[in-house]
């Protein structure tokens, strides 16, 4: 089977920035339907990373295959139409004059009929709880409102791959529960639907399929995320954090007290050490 | 003694069309001199907007914010009535905004990128210098400031956009505190930065907080909230509803009315207790002794 993405020896730095290579020599790959977290400290290689797998970037060599589709020039419309980010500031990425406007953007892009873009702009308006705010232009919309219409904008393309980078980060948390639940749900709807998000909360992390852990331009750790957190001293060495949940099963494994390895959330540890 | 203070403020945005809202409704608020507050709700809820009150960015359409002499309302006979028996001075200080701008600093959401100069010195020497100061002043302040910050000067000369995401964001409050405000005000200076980028940045927060100024944050951020703030404002629905403290407000049962994400310590303390664990789970602060309690009870 095809793989959504395929990343062959991708090196990558900025003009700006002499000597420092950004991204180093990486290679990974992602299987269709697959929910992998990209996580790492700031400055790390993470949003590059995503630019140049959307060919936002051009990398400086190796290859990057999106549903064996090669990322370049030549193939630009076809990735557009297939790959997309939702980045961290919304303001960079607001178009449309209005709510509505924007959503429309990159439908109207895709020539996509004038009543089934309609139909999308009020499903995706909607599912992101901005319906009501359709006519409002950018400057009457808070940070965490423009954020939801930059990830209805992109959730409404039908895409097979969608990158979140940050993308949630000027959510209140009810918020970002809403859009986790959005994905969720849709992934459901379409188990083909390759998700790669790239984010601080560990949390969400612990429950991908897959994490990938980016330090200083290279993969440092990669696989299930129990295994990955395994090592607690090689993670909180590099400045990240411990899933809440592994933190408490390791400290009490220590001092002698076994917890199955599937118990992954609060309520689970919770039920178990209640003896439920 | 209040420094700021809102009184029946209330602020809605773009009144002639139809659909408009209500972004602050009768909002009466006053802040300490020398507090540590944080204002959270749900988005929507009005906490950004009531804080651009604070240096007239938004101006109430009615009622009116004060921030100690200086009243701040887009209601002129308002302001009018209120400047009346006022002295010549406050009548002065009142007309020029700047004034206001020198005392309250306002280090908006991702700061990083309002920085535009060619060097990081100069963007941190922009600021003083639109408050009047001299080349070689305002140098030296920014100098200042970007040592408090602890951005070595190495990286004085060097462009702001090689920099990490902590880093930058670090030189854009950098900007901020050279023009030495009395009062800072941050909009989620935590959002987007790892678990480093963020202890780097509250640190130096508190540094500030410590040499006696006051502290205002918003923020969605309840670990930032539990281990900083001496005040807590609660906005839901464009009213202010609580001014308490993080213990009482972690323990209310209006957590959830208010969209307010627990943290997880305490998410998880409220499922042991749903769940009838057997041991007291009062008066528990931190991690390390939620572990000595839990074990304890399992005798490990």
């Amino acid at each position: 089977m095809s793989k959504a993405l395929e990343v062959r020896n991708l090196n990558f730095s900025y003009d700006s920035q002499e000597g420092v290579q950004t991204i180093k020599n990486i290679s990974f790959s992602v299987e269709k339907g697959e929910y992998v977290a990209l996580i790492g400290h700031n400055g790390s290689g993470k949003s590059t990373l995503a630019k140049l797998l959307a060919y936002l970037l051009e990398p400086q060599s190796g290859e990057i295959f999106v549903n064996d589709i090669k990322v370049c020039e030549k193939n630009i419309r076809t990735l557009r139409e297939t790959i997309g980010v939702v980045f961290q500031n919304p303001d960079n990425q607001f178009i449309g004059s209005t709510v509505e406007g924007d959503i429309a953007f990159g439908l109207e892009n895709r020539a996509i009929k004038r009543d089934k873009m309609i139909e999308l702009v009020k499903k995706y308006s909607k599912l992101v709880g901005m319906d009501k705010f359709l006519n409002k232009s950018p400057e009457e919309l808070s940070g965490g409102q423009k954020q939801r219409v930059a990830i209805a904008g992109i959730l409404a393309l039908g895409l097979k791959i969608i990158i979140f980078d940050e993308a949630t980060s000027m959510l209140d948390p009810e918020g970002v529960e809403d859009i986790k639940h959005l994905v969720h749900e849709m992934k459901k709807e379409n188990p083909a639907l390759t998700f790669i998000s790239i984010t601080h909360d560990i949390e969400e992390a612990y429950l991908s399929d897959r994490v990938i852990i980016l330090n200083g331009g290279e993969i440092m750790l990669e696989g299930k995320p129990e295994d990955v957190f395994a090592d607690e001293n090689k993670i909180t060495s590099i400045g990240l954090d411990i899933p809440f949940v592994l933190k408490i099963k390791n400290r009490l494994s220590e001092s002698g007290m076994a917890i199955p390895k599937e118990i992954k959330t609060i309520e689970e540890l919770s039920d178990f050490i209640c003896g439920k | 003694m209040w420094q700021i203070k809102t009184n029946k403020l209330s602020f809605v945005y773009d009144k002639k069309d139809p659909n408009h809202y209500d972004a602050l409704t009768d909002v009466n608020l006053e802040i300490e001199k020398g507090d540590f507050v944080c204002i959270v709700g749900k988005t929507g809820s009005g906490k950004s907007t009531i804080v651009q009150t604070f240096n007239a960015l938004i101006l109430p359409t009615l009622g009116y914010t004060q921030v100690e002499t200086f009243y701040i309302t887009a209601d002129k006979k308002l302001k009018k009535e209120l400047l009346k028996n006022e002295s010549e001075e406050i009548k002065k200080t009142n007309k020029h905004v700047a004034n206001l701008r020198k005392k309250v600093g306002m280090v908006f959401q991702f700061p990083e990128y309002q920085l535009f100069a060619e060097t990081i010195l100069k963007d941190v020497m922009f600021g003083p210098k639109n408050f009047g100061m001299k080349e070689d002043e305002a140098k030296k302040v920014a100098i200042e400031s970007l040592k408090d910050v602890g951005i070595p000067e190495s990286y004085f000369e060097r462009s702001p956009f090689e920099l990490s995401g902590g880093e930058k964001r670090r030189v854009a409050i950098a900007g901020i505190i050279a023009s030495n405000p009395d009062i800072l005000v941050l909009d989620e200076p935590t959002a987007g930065l790892d678990p480093n980028g963020k202890k780097e940045i509250m640190a130096l927060v508190k540094k500030f907080h410590d040499s006696g100024k006051t502290i205002i944050i918003v923020t969605h951020d309840m670990d930032l909230v539990l281990n900083f703030a001496k005040t807590v404002i609660v906005l839901n629905d464009a009213k202010l509803v609580e001014v308490t403290t993080p213990q009482k407000l972690f323990n209310s049962e209006n957590l959830d009315k208010y969209s307010l994400e627990i943290p997880t310590l305490y998410k998880f303390i409220n499922l042991l207790k749903n769940k009838g664990f057997a041991g007291n789970l009062e008066n528990i602060y931190n991690f390390d002794e939620l572990l000595e309690r839990i074990k304890e009870v399992k005798h490990v």
